[in-house]
């Protein structure tokens, strides 16, 4: 079997993605609002994505692109709420 | 529009039944042949041929993804370069548009392109605010949306 | 396999991560809510962009076929990642979170304080309802 990626190039590129992470922990311990949280939240969740991805990469199996679909579509939906509850503290519309 | 793409899918069928063999280079084939037939004979019937809006539909994904790299590279030149030569402020830009589908897609290339973020929509769809990086592009900003997104946008969505 | 596949994927690979990194880099060092998401918006789509269209063609490459899991990933990143930055930014505009000493020019406070003016000037229901008189009656 012909080498496609090198094993190299993807355990620098999982070492760069948890350098980022850090990044992200960071501005969500000090961020000064609410929006900054929930912002790194999000970020922290792509990151994930692209740790999936490049973890299966390496094991060369596509068992776990569904937890990538489910992750994206999850994170989507969490901030969508949390705006929500920032701007207005009522998440579901009423129509009185 | 939805008829033609029907009408060139059944030609594609008939087109694999004549030949009997049902691989997909047959049914490639069988398109481009229907794609053919109803752009020669569709004049007659006065539509406008559904490629081409097929084609900007493809020229605003194009648009999309080149505006998207530009921002990527100016966020890395900013990055590395110094964050205090930024110049940030907010600036108002009155649209065209009229749905709701278009400004939200407006609104969405807005955020994609490089230096900009929608802040908000008015309520009666006239204006948009716009959070910029850098106040002093502000007026080539404002050309740069009207003449990259309005037009295209309009063309596609009607 | 060629060298020149191979070199491609490589450098998209190592070019997602690397604008993942710019882009919390820029979540770190932006001074201000509404800059950090200029950078997080367009720098995290873009690194998911890169990193799945590297695992569609390696997959392609591997005999595992056309995984269209990954496509499907960007198109929806693609579609949501926008809305999420500008939805962000408006709650904390609204919850009024400070703007960095830097910015000069602001012409959405104006419009909210017209906004603003406009809905508190009409207290023409306020004579209405001082004329009423509320009684409770202890029984």
């Amino acid at each position: 079997m012909n080498i496609i990626i090198p094993e190299l190039v993807l355990d620098i590129s999982l070492f760069i993605l948890a350098a980022a992470f850090l990044g992200c922990i960071y501005r969500m311990i000090v961020g000064p609002s609410a929006a900054d949280r929930a912002i790194s939240s999000d970020i922290i969740g792509n990151i994930v994505m692209c740790a999936i991805a490049v973890y299966s990469m390496k094991i060369h199996s596509t068992e776990y692109f569904s937890a990538v679909l489910v992750i994206a579509i999850l994170g989507f939906v969490g901030l969508t709420v949390i705006a929500k509850f920032i701007y207005g503290g009522d998440v579901i519309d009423h129509d009185k | 529009m939805i008829g033609q793409f029907i009408a060139n899918a059944a030609l594609a069928f008939i087109w694999m039944f004549l030949q009997n063999t049902y691989e997909m280079p047959t049914f490639v084939a069988g398109y481009l042949l229907g794609m053919l037939m109803l752009f020669l004979f569709g004049r007659k019937t006065g539509q406008r041929f559904y490629m081409v809006k097929v084609w900007k539909i493809v020229k605003l994904a194009g648009i999309f993804i080149r505006e998207m790299i530009i921002a990527c590279f100016q966020v890395l030149v900013l990055v590395i370069g110094g964050v205090k030569t930024i110049n940030p402020g907010i600036i108002e830009y009155q649209t065209e548009l009229e749905t709701p589908m278009q400004i939200t897609l407006l609104a969405n290339m807005i955020t994609l392109t490089p230096g900009t973020i929608t802040l908000e929509v008015t309520d009666d769809n006239k204006s948009l605010f716009i959070h910029v990086l850098k106040i002093d592009s502000a007026d080539s900003i404002r050309e740069g949306i009207k003449r990259n997104f309005e037009d295209n946008i309009k063309e596609v969505l009607a | 396999m060629t060298t020149i596949n191979s070199i491609l994927l490589s450098v998209m690979v190592l070019g997602g991560s690397l604008f993942a990194l710019m882009a919390t880099i820029g979540l770190v060092r932006f001074p201000d809510v509404y800059c950090r998401m200029h950078s997080t918006a367009k720098a995290s789509t873009m690194s998911i962009f890169l990193i799945m269209l590297a695992a569609f063609f390696f997959f392609l490459a591997d005999g595992h076929g056309v995984n269209s899991r990954c496509l499907l990933v960007i198109v929806f990143v693609f579609l949501t990642s926008p809305v999420g930055a500008h939805m962000i930014s408006k709650a904390a505009y609204h919850y009024e979170v400070e703007m960095w000493i830097g910015t000069t020019y602001d012409e959405l406070s104006a419009y909210n304080a017209a906004l603003d003016s406009f809905s508190v000037e009409d207290d023409s229901d306020d004579e209405a309802i001082k004329n009423e008189s509320f009684s409770v009656e202890f029984e």
